[in-house]
């Protein structure tokens, strides 16, 4: 068997000897599976498909389809590697995570089969590669990182930080998706990953699919763990079947190696990961923290490292409260999901935002569930509100559908205050969208380590 | 002397009055003036109507077993009208115009010696709540005039530019309203106190007043109910809804022109001293209270005098601020400002979800604002003013039919001048088509709320 990756004469276009044997050998970094095939009409056929699978997902994020809670958990919620390392790390498992895996089932046995036919980022890197070819950029040698990231991920996972989820083809495609305000937009696309995999695939042609993408990487691994363990059982079988000899049966064999190489990189990955989690461990998050949807896991790291900043959660919030954050204090943030109660607050009845997540950042939880699911909890800036100087208002009190405020008044100084009862406020926010005062809301919801810390100092 | 001098003039009034009170006199004195002449000169001396009287104490109330019993009895008429509007307030005497306008006889009746009730009695000057989004006013007709009135009115009211909440003078309102109700031909009594509802079946044939004339009645085809606590719809047995809310007091403080700014230390000065009026140098200050239910007569009674004393400390302390030694307490409001007590149950209610979806009723009969324009307009369709059961009685201002949120807006003065307008319009037109208020033909209602110059969406 050949090299498995570093091959360094790149033929790109040119369709192998071994191209129905589907090895993972030949052309470097190239166009190798995606023009894999010579038959006119077959190509043919698979861009027609390919363009109808971008088009559809591009339609679907953009449509008022995407609001549904059953189809805006698909474009990242496919993703076989988010599934997984959902499951790992939060122990979540949605319905649409079978397909995930029946995804993951095919790609074990047809190598790429997903980059190849579904893969809405892989169509428009493909475009893109074609594009940097055509002008005559060369084909880089790059070493294989995206077996690293997958296993430095799913070894993330296991800690509980999936680390570079957020690199998944689909989740940085589905982040296009997200309800910004037009002016936004442009500001979205430059930083989505779509423009940043679409410029690696333009200026290192086949780079981002090949050797970056870790959804591209899972698939691979699947397949030669799947080749490499059957192959070598079936030698196994064999030799035992042919020679009844006491002669050891042969463990090794190119199938073999190739996995052998295959797990150095998950080793390399994997310690890398915890090496990441616990070099990372005490980060200076210390700065005040956007407030979360509802099921996010309460520690901000885990979170971050959870969240593939798909955008599902914004786009099927009834109420649009759930915000890009587009703050610069920390890329870690870029594209998380915050709770912005200026206009609206989060309802009482609604667990979409928990449902559509595919990662498990937010866990999900019933409807019934909702009134303990707590986002925060709100604090009142006696300074700031009308109530104290007698300005008519009260009106954080009559909209609490929890029934968490009452209006208390004080004998001292003859005044009526709100007062917030912690154990019913789930931090829902209606009480800050109809808080008056500006700029500053007298009633506002805060993180729960915010409250910890004002209630301890 | 001249032979119809004072004594004798008030004797023929007198007994003319107790004729009436007797049921001798059975129609109604429509051709009295709707205030009475004042009499002629007499110089300084006091008249003695009856020198020897002894009132019969066949009615009064005796003590038997230890239980105080009022005896049965049949009360004199007072008058007798086609719409009898209970409550002089700025719904109350919407309403009483309105409907006279429209063509029917009307009998107001107000507890105070003033028109205005918490608008100009209770002090509340700022006219808050007829604004939009947008700046745009929404409350006009009938309290849209009386505000143009006070333009014309020096020192009548500030702040009458688009897009702001204006500020009125109590007495030049008190006079605007003496206008109004007198080129309109409403019948008045003041000073009567509308206790009790006359009931045939589940129809409400007219009230029952308490004055210093005594207890005595007044038949109308169709009863609307202006009092704010919904005294006459809760007598007669319509579903209501007792809340409790915010009691307080208004007061005003004045030589505030002659305050030193620049003597005073900006972390002590005063927040309390409330918002400027037209008169110049005086404020008046708005006082939130406790959260009381403000049926109860003790509650109002130590609501009072709690108040009281506050108030004229808060003023003290303010003196000991450098520059404020001239501040002055001009007065404290002859009306306790009690918020929300009973509130109707009706065949319709104005809901906060309609506001917010800006739903429109096919019978809205009135429109009503925002506090500072942060909303848009939200409608009140008729069924609101309706009782579920019981017949002949409207309700009007803030004890209309409104969920718990809504109140705070629709307790608003310019709210409750629009529900005002509406009632009357809507008792005039159940007169005149000789039906049941809940069967009147709304959009004639609406046809002659248009004409009268209310904005309905």
């Amino acid at each position: 068997m050949a090299e498995v990756h570093r091959e360094k004469k790149a033929k790109p276009g040119i369709a192998s000897a071994q191209q129905d044997s589907w090895t993972l050998s030949g052309p470097g970094p190239s166009m190798k599976f995606f023009l894999s095939s010579s038959d006119t009409w077959f190509r043919v056929a698979r861009w027609a498909i390919r363009l109808a699978v971008l088009i559809g997902v591009v339609g679907l994020l953009f449509s008022k389809a995407s609001r549904d809670p059953r189809l805006a958990t698909l474009p990242a919620g496919l993703s076989p590697s988010i599934v997984l390392c959902g499951w790992i790390a939060a122990g979540t498992f949605s319905a649409i995570g079978w397909l995930a895996l029946g995804i993951a089932c095919v790609a074990a046995f047809r190598l790429r089969w997903f980059c190849r036919w579904m893969c809405p980022l892989g169509t428009c890197n493909e475009l893109s590669t074609l594009l940097g070819k055509r002008i005559g950029l060369p084909t880089p040698s790059v070493p294989h990182l995206g077996h690293c990231l997958i296993f430095a991920t799913l070894g993330g996972a296991m800690m509980g930080f999936p680390i570079l989820l957020w690199l998944d083809p689909l989740a940085l495609f589905s982040s296009l998706g997200q309800p910004l305000p037009l002016q936004s937009l442009p500001f979205l696309v430059g930083i989505s990953g779509l423009v940043l995999a679409m410029g690696v695939s333009f200026l290192l042609p086949g780079t981002w699919c090949l050797r970056i993408c870790p959804l591209g990487a899972l698939q691979e691994v699947l397949f030669v763990f799947r080749r490499g363990i059957i192959r070598t059982l079936v030698r196994l079988f064999r030799v035992g079947q042919a020679s009844p000899s006491r002669e050891m049966p042969r463990f090794d064999g190119p199938e073999l190696s190739e996995l052998l190489r295959i797990s150095r990189r998950g080793v390399i990955g994997v310690v890398g990961a915890i090496a990441w989690t616990y070099l990372a461990r005490p980060s200076a998050l210390s700065k005040t923290l956007p407030l979360r949807p509802p099921g996010a896991w309460p520690d901000e790291r885990r979170f971050l490292a959870l969240c593939v900043r798909c955008g599902n959660c914004m786009r099927v919030c009834p109420t649009g409260i759930i915000r890009p954050q587009q703050s610069t204090d920390g890329v870690a943030m870029w594209l998380t999901p915050r709770l912005v109660f200026t206009d609206d607050f989060c309802e009482p009845s609604c667990n979409r935002c928990a449902e559509v997540c595919p990662s498990g950042a937010l866990t999900p939880f019933s409807k019934a569930e909702k009134p303990h699911v707590v986002i925060g909890k709100a604090v009142v800036e006696l300074d700031e509100c009308l109530l104290t100087v007698d300005r008519e208002c009260g009106i954080c009190r009559s909209h609490c559908p929890y029934e968490a405020i009452r209006l208390q008044f004080n004998e001292e100084t003859y005044s009526v205050q709100p007062i917030v009862d912690f154990a019913r406020c789930p931090g829902c926010g209606a009480c800050e969208a109809v808080c008056p005062t500006t700029p500053r809301k007298a009633i506002h919801v805060e993180r729960m380590e915010a409250v910890e810390k004002k209630r301890q100092g | 002397m001249n032979p119809m001098n004072r004594r004798n003039w008030l004797k023929a009034m007198g007994a003319l009055g107790a004729m009436g009170g007797m049921g001798i006199l059975p129609s109604a004195p429509a051709e009295q003036p709707a205030v009475a002449p004042v009499g002629e000169s007499s110089g300084f001396t006091s008249s003695v109507l009856d020198p020897h009287k002894v009132q019969d104490t066949q009615f009064t109330a005796k003590l038997i077993n230890g239980r105080v019993i009022q005896p049965q009895r049949e009360l004199p008429l007072l008058a007798q009208c086609e719409v009898l509007v209970v409550g002089g307030g700025p719904a109350g005497v919407s309403a009483a115009i309105a409907a006279r306008r429209a063509g029917a006889h009307v009998v107001l009746v107000e507890r105070y010696g003033h028109f205005g009730g918490l608008w100009t009695g209770g002090l509340v000057l700022l006219v808050l709540g007829h604004i939009v989004t947008g700046g745009k006013q929404v409350c006009m007709g009938i309290g849209e005039e009386m505000m143009q009135r006070l333009e014309k009115l020096p020192g009548g009211i500030i702040n009458r530019q688009p897009g702001k909440n204006p500020t009125v003078d109590a007495e030049a309102l008190k006079y605007v309203m003496v206008e109004m109700i007198e080129e309109a031909g409403v019948e008045v009594f003041l000073h009567a106190w509308g206790v009790d509802a006359i009931l045939e079946g589940n129809k409400v044939r007219g009230a029952v007043f308490e004055s210093k004339s005594g207890r005595q009645a007044i038949l109308a085809d169709v009863v609307v109910d202006a009092t704010g606590d919904g005294d006459i719809f809760a007598a007669a047995g319509a579903e209501f809804e007792h809340r409790t809310h915010n009691v307080g007091l208004v007061s005003r403080v004045g030589n505030l022109d002659r305050v030193d700014p620049s003597r005073v230390p900006p972390e002590k000065r005063p927040k309390r001293l409330g918002g400027p009026t037209p008169a110049p140098g005086i404020n008046w200050v708005n006082l939130t209270g406790p959260e009381v239910d403000g049926l109860d007569v003790r509650t109002l009674t130590r609501m009072e005098m709690s108040h009281r004393k506050f108030i004229w400390r808060n003023v003290q302390q303010a003196r000991q601020v450098p520059g404020y030694e001239s501040l002055f307490l001009v007065e404290t409001a002859p009306q306790l400002g009690v918020r929300i007590t009973r509130v109707l149950n009706g065949l319709a209610t104005v809901r906060y979800a309609d506001l917010k979806a800006g739903r429109r009723f096919e019978d809205v009969v009135a429109v009503g604002g925002s506090t500072n324009g942060q909303h848009g307009e939200w409608q009140v369709p008729y069924g609101a003013l309706v009782p579920k059961t019981v017949d002949n009685v409207l309700a009007a201002g803030r004890c209309i039919s409104a969920e718990m949120k809504m109140a705070d807006l629709v307790r608003l003065i310019p709210n409750c001048f629009a529900t005002g307008h509406a009632a009357g319009v809507a008792a005039a037109v159940a007169v005149q088509d000789r039906c049941a208020p809940r069967h009147v033909d709304v959009p004639k209602v609406q046809k002659i709320l248009r004409e009268q110059g209310a904005y309905l969406g």
